[in-house]
């Protein structure tokens, strides 16, 4: 299986922080405008949760693309 | 549970297609096909009063899913096709086309449309604002209008309002039956948002319903016209965002039970055997076990969720706490859950006068909705308070 990572768009986020509530060791907010901060790219185990924050992404700035 | 062998998602919103790329992410190898009304890949509503009016994106940054995207994932397409009628029984939907397509398992996803009151006259001076070609025709009048009127101060109303300003609309006025969102943010917080409009030049005229919109009519007036008990005003655009209503006239006959808020289903999304619906056709429990019809666009994608599972036979259920957004002259304003309607507040984060503030609402003993006003991160922490029901009044977050 080929390893995926995380691209994030900021400026298309709107700062919904659904990504944090799905996968709170991934993601951040910037705490002026609460756009999305990656703190560090998926492990295996992490995949699950960085797809469903792709998926909650209100503003589809969050994809998994393979590496 | 066996899997379904076909399932049918009428509706291509964001509901729809999240429910066929949810099916084939969790491996489902079945059948699944989708009907969608429009003649346009599927596309994201919320850019629709926002960067698609003022043309910052393409309307291609807009799109959830292309044709091509769809038939990789093995989903059989009918775009520009309608649902005319379902057979709950048969689990069968005859389209507009004059053919019937079965399923295992149907799911309704047609979401709403603009409600037009009686006496508003739709026309290219007099527009609602839902689908992708709206906003992009809208976007062109409104680069050639003088005076525009918003028929409507809630989310969508402000934010034509907001955008237009930004276009350079000289003149710009919003009619409203109450005060900008005050039914979802409160006296304080909605007036406080009056004020940002008001010093960005848009005026309001509050109280009064519009009792007509009209274009221009032979004889009598050259340009479009809105109508209140007190008086009459001409614009060059007439903009109606007074609320949507769920799409589900195709679905009568069906003897699926149809209330004023849409397809009531419970907490898998489920409405009766072999149908579920998810979005905002459906009305869906809340926390609380509530059942509430939901326009918001988090809430759409995590009902489809829920129902790709549910028909995948994994037993979750889904207790929604509903999460809205909205950018207007830059701030950001969100919200969870149940707010507004005369509810007590409580301030959790910042100053209610100050850039940045969070704002908590009870029902009774427990929080119900929270808000923020550029206040990302608390609200997102507020949610909390929301979906564990922590009791009245809350503590500060910070």
């Amino acid at each position: 299986m080929t390893a995926k990572r995380i691209d994030v768009n900021v400026d298309r986020c709107v700062g919904g922080g659904q990504c944090v509530l799905a996968a709170p060791q991934l993601f951040d907010q910037d705490d002026r405008d609460g756009t999305v901060i990656l703190l560090r790219q998926p492990d295996a185990a992490d995949i699950e949760e960085a797809s469903q924050a792709a998926l909650v992404c209100p503003a589809r700035a969050i994809r998994l693309v393979e590496e | 549970m066996k899997s379904p062998s076909r399932i049918l998602i009428v509706g291509s919103g964001i509901a729809g297609v999240t429910v066929a790329h949810e099916l084939r992410r969790h491996g489902y190898a079945g059948a699944i096909t989708l009907i969608g009304e429009e003649q346009v890949d599927p596309y994201d509503r919320p850019p629709l009063s926002k960067q698609i009016l003022s043309g910052a994106w393409a309307p291609s940054a807009a799109t959830i899913a292309t044709v091509e995207s769809l038939n990789d994932l093995d989903v059989e397409l009918f775009m520009g096709t309608a649902a005319a009628s379902l057979d709950i029984k048969r689990r069968a939907v005859m389209l507009n086309t004059g053919r019937e397509v079965r399923a295992e398992e149907v799911v309704i996803a047609t979401g709403s449309h603009a409600f037009v009151p009686p006496g508003v006259e739709l026309g290219p001076e007099v527009v609602a604002l839902r689908t992708i070609d709206d906003s992009l025709v809208l976007a062109d009048r409104l680069r050639d209008s003088r005076q525009l009127a918003v028929v409507g101060a809630g989310l969508l109303g402000l934010e034509v309002a907001a955008t237009a300003h930004v276009l350079g609309v000289p003149e710009v006025t919003v009619y409203g039956a109450s005060p900008p969102m005050q039914a979802v943010l409160g006296a304080p917080t909605s007036a406080r948002l009056r004020t940002e409009h008001e010093e960005h030049g848009v005026r309001f005229e509050l109280g009064e319903r519009v009792t007509s919109a009209r274009g221009p009519s032979a004889g009598m007036s050259s340009r479009a016209s809105v109508h209140r008990p007190s008086g009459s005003v001409d614009a060059d655009t007439v903009v109606v965002a007074v609320g949507a209503r769920p799409s589900v006239s195709w679905l009568a006959g069906s003897g699926l039970p149809i209330g004023p808020h849409g397809v009531p289903v419970d907490a898998r999304g489920r409405a009766v055997a072999g149908v579920h619906a998810a979005g905002e056709v459906c009305a869906w429990p809340d926390t609380r076990g509530r059942q509430r019809r939901i326009e918001h666009r988090t809430t759409a994608s995590e009902q489809a969720r829920a129902v790709a599972l549910d028909l995948l036979g994994q037993d979750v259920r889904y207790e929604m706490v509903p999460f809205w957004w909205s950018d207007q002259y830059g701030i950001r304003l969100q919200g969870y859950g149940a707010t507004g309607g005369g509810r007590e507040e409580h301030v959790i984060a910042g100053d209610p006068n100050g850039a940045t503030f969070a704002v908590a609402y009870g029902d009774g003993p427990r929080v119900s909705g929270v808000i923020g006003w550029n206040a990302a991160k608390a609200t997102r922490v507020g949610r909390a308070l929301v979906a564990s029901g922590s009791a009245w009044p809350p503590q500060a977050i910070y």
